[in-house]
């Protein structure tokens, strides 16, 4: 059973948390509501049709997560694995410093990069990926070493204690251990990677950005509102899917 | 290298210019938010429903695609300082309303228990005993919040918002002219700097304000 | 002073109340200790008299006054509190902690300063301390720090829960110790909850033993409480021994010494052998120039002159001051020599000597009341004299 239909089978109390499940999706399904009224009720002119259409919205709605979900299996690989590197003990030394960049690093600007990218390499889909994962990487890898030294210290000595090789540790109690921190990992860096892939479109990578752009410049309020609208509510949606699936996936007793 | 080094001394006065702007917006979002959120913070951290649901509302704001926010702001406020402050003073509220509920509730209930039991009311509790101790953990949260704002405050140009991401969408903007990397190095450096900054002045004041008997 | 009337206190999540109707009185100057298993209801029921915890029923008088209903911040200003796990403020100095209170009610600095010397050094604990933080302190510092903070507004009553139980048993003794000391002098108003019997008994003026939801099994003085339980409870309570425990309740400055011949490590070998000879004890104690206890001589270690005085015979270390109990006054003799010990003065010097042979003398006078219970019913018993109880009533428990 999944954890929605055994929160469900709970009675009462489990209604409670169906409840708190729901509160989002319906939240974002009256939002988008209201953005398809408003859209229906003011019209659209020949230039703001060009935007608003299935097919357009649909299109960018779908590059944005092709950008996303790349960038995300991407660079969670790396820090994952970067992380754990981190966190054995002859890298003891260099894991302050590593944190230290990590937290500096968060004021890098997203739109830096992305530019640093594009005039150093060049405009397009792949750059903005690469953008993606240079941005993300450091954060992810920070709550990777972050939840791996968390694994309780005594549990990897009792395996030791127990004749395990250091890779057995690893394997077998220290990254089942670091599941749900992974899943919080793959989720935050989603989230980043829609958040900056929404800026592709100043490097020609096209997303929903793009008619976001296209609505400043061309100073149209409603594509405007429309496609700022819906990419929060595609990014906030995207992270409740992605909480859901963190909490079946959790591995039970953790 | 040689070519960005002659462009700041040609332009550093443009660079701080803008980086002035950038530092001015952020910290007013930031006194912004450290006044929300902390008072939000000690209203809310005794009773665990209403905080959970503070917490969950201030994520769903970090959660929006800044570039998104910044967009749905023009139509409300306009261009320029007013919608950047406002989308900053959401960002930024997170990291500081939960280091706040953290750090008081992690406060030791036998300390707070003798506390009252020495006659403090709440407000003398909050005040001289709570609040002091959990100011480590909150000073943790605004510096958090400072690095956030300082790389999202770059995208307030899309807005015609101040700050150094003018430079960067300038640079975008010229693709394949050679001034172009200076600018987006020019901006993204000077960000840094500026974060650098922020977060070197954040930990002296943390350092001075928290009590020498519980700095570690 | 403190008269509860009827108090009850009821959990919202519990069925069974924690506290189901207690009624108690506490005399001013006394300490009473509320003893009892875990789970009794001891630290709720200190907890209403100062009103952290809310009764749910009943009412509380101080000196008098009935304070219900009054503003509990207001009430917690006159009582003093001091709990397990103390409660230190960790980002104030240890001045700033102790003069919390003062501060509230509105001191001068100059007052509260003076105060914050004065405690300190009544808990032992050096004025170079003023400035440090609790971190830097040990765990028996901290103690005493949160007593003397208790202390800070001179309140007339204290409520202490465990509030020597964090500490080693070592610590926890001369913190007891000390305390009661310190209670010879300021004769506050103390309500004190413990788990532990011997520390009700040693630290008591009465004890109440309360059963689950704080109903009381017997108040009385410890001496009472010991030589006649009340019922099984109390008694399975006291524990093993109830009568040794009696003996840490006498002094042994009430008992009369024993006659040990004493001479002086300074005296001639032919000086000694003289008090030998008019004795019939078989050892010499020798003292030093201060009169403290040096050596034990026996005769046939002195019949030479061969040896000096300072190397013949053992040193003497059965020694016991002269407001020792009993009960550790026996352990000492336990293990020394001669089955003997000696007593000296706070200043380490010779007072007297005391053997197996008086303390059984001792202990007989309280046997025939112990002979007398187990062999009579309870009301008759009532009407004996009873010496032991009589004297300390005479003093006016100036012996512990």
């Amino acid at each position: 059973m999944t954890t929605l239909q055994k929160a469900a089978a709970k009675g009462p109390g489990g209604a409670a948390r169906l409840l708190r499940y729901l509160a989002m999706p319906i939240f974002l399904g009256l939002a988008g509501l209201a953005l398809y009224l408003y859209v229906g009720i003011h019209g659209l002119d020949s230039i703001e049709q060009r935007s608003l259409n299935a097919g357009t919205l649909i299109g960018q709605t779908a590059t944005l997560l092709k950008l996303a979900v790349i960038s995300t299996a991407i660079v969670v690989t790396l820090s994952v694995t970067t992380g754990i590197l981190l966190t054995r003990p002859f890298a003891r030394r260099v894991s302050p410093f590593v944190i230290g960049l990590a937290n500096i690093g968060q004021a890098v600007p997203s739109i830096g990069v992305l530019a640093l990218l594009a005039l150093v390499w060049t405009i397009g889909q792949w750059p903005c990926i690469v953008a993606l994962v240079a941005y993300s990487f450091l954060s992810i890898l920070r709550n990777t070493m972050v939840g791996l030294r968390q694994v309780d210290h005594s549990i990897i000595e009792s395996a030791r204690g127990m004749g395990m090789t250091k890779m057995a540790v690893l394997f077998r109690i220290e990254l089942p251990l670091a599941v749900p921190i992974i899943l919080a990992g793959i989720r935050t860096a989603l989230i980043i990677n829609v958040g900056t892939a929404t800026l592709g479109t100043f490097i020609g990578a096209g997303g929903l950005g793009e008619s976001i752009n296209n609505a400043i410049s061309l100073d149209r309020t409603v594509v405007l509102v429309t496609a700022s609208g819906l990419t929060a509510i595609l990014a906030l949606f995207i992270d409740w899917l992605a909480g859901v699936a963190e909490d079946i996936l959790r591995p039970k007793g953790l | 290298m040689s070519s960005f080094l002659e462009y700041i001394s040609l332009s550093w006065d443009h660079v701080l210019e803008l980086a002035i702007g950038h530092a001015i917006v952020v910290a007013i979002a930031l006194v912004i938010d450290i006044v929300i959120g902390v008072s939000l913070g000690v209203l809310v951290y005794r009773r665990e429903n209403v905080a959970n649901v503070a917490l969950a509302i201030t994520s769903t704001f970090l959660t929006i695609p800044s570039f998104a926010l910044f967009g749905l702001f023009i139509p409300i406020f306009g261009l320029g300082y007013l919608p950047a402050v406002v989308a900053l003073v959401m960002y930024g509220l997170l990291p500081i309303l939960r280091n706040t509920v953290a750090g008081l509730r992690s406060v030791d209930p036998a300390i707070a228990e003798s506390a009252q039991g020495m006659g403090m009311n709440a407000r003398e509790r909050l005040l001289r005993i709570e609040l002091p101790l959990a100011w480590p953990v909150i000073i943790t949260g605004v510096r958090v919040s400072t690095m956030l704002l300082m790389g999202i405050a770059a995208i307030a140009a899309v807005v015609n918002g101040p700050g150094l991401g003018e430079d960067i969408f300038s640079g975008l903007a010229r693709v394949g002219s050679p001034t172009a990397l200076n600018l987006v190095i020019g901006g993204i450096l000077g960000i840094i700097v500026l974060a650098l900054l922020f977060d070197t002045f954040f930990n002296l004041v943390g350092k001075l304000t928290t009590s020498r008997g519980i700095r570690d | 002073m403190i008269r509860l009337e009827d108090l009850s206190k009821v959990f919202p999540a519990q069925d069974e109340a924690a506290v189901d109707d207690l009624s108690l009185e506490i005399y001013e100057g006394e300490i009473v200790v509320l003893v009892g298993p875990s789970g009794c209801g001891k630290t709720t029921t200190m907890k209403m008299i100062n009103r952290i915890i809310e009764p749910t029923s009943g009412r509380i008088f101080l000196q008098g006054e009935d304070v219900t209903r009054v503003n509990p911040d207001n009430l917690r200003r006159r009582i003093g509190y001091v709990i397990q796990q103390i409660g230190l403020f960790p980002h104030l100095t240890i001045a700033d902690n102790i003069a919390t209170v003062p501060k509230m009610l509105g001191w001068d600095k100059e007052r509260t300063s003076k105060r914050v010397d004065e405690l300190l050094e009544t808990v032992g604990i050096d004025l170079s301390y003023r400035d440090r933080y609790p971190k830097e302190l040990s765990g028996g510092q901290r103690q005493r720090i949160g007593v003397a903070r208790a202390m800070a507004a001179d309140p007339p009553i204290m409520l202490m829960d465990e509030p020597f139980g964090a500490v080693d048993p070592i610590t926890r003794d001369r913190l007891q110790d000390e305390f009661l000391r310190l209670q010879q002098e300021i004769r506050k108003t103390i309500v004190f909850v413990t788990h532990d019997i011997d520390e009700a008994i040693k630290m008591g003026d009465r004890i109440a033993i309360l059963k689950q939801q704080s109903k009381i099994a017997q108040y009385d003085t410890p001496e009472r409480i010991l030589t006649d339980p009340a019922d099984e409870f109390v008694q399975d309570f006291i524990g093993s021994g109830p009568s040794i425990k009696r003996l840490s309740l006498s002094r042994i400055s009430d008992i009369e010494t024993a006659d040990w011949p004493v001479a002086r490590l300074t005296d001639s070998h032919d000086e000694v052998r003289e008090k030998m000879r008019s004795t019939s004890r078989d050892h010499v104690l020798l003292l030093d120039e201060q009169e403290k206890p040096g050596r034990w001589v026996g005769k046939e270690e002195i019949q030479h002159d061969d040896t000096p005085l300072e190397e013949s015979g053992r040193p003497a270390v059965a020694i016991v001051e002269a407001n020792a109990n009993l009960y550790d006054t026996l352990d000492t003799m336990i293990t020394s020599y001669k089955g003997s010990a000696i007593i000296v003065d706070e200043g380490g010097r010779y007072k007297g000597v005391v053997d197996f042979d008086t303390v059984l003398e001792a202990i007989n006078t309280m046997r025939p009341h112990e002979q007398d219970r187990h062999m009579s019913p309870p009301e008759e018993e009532q009407e004996q004299p009873r010496e032991g109880t009589e004297r300390d009533l005479q003093d006016g428990g100036e012996g512990r």
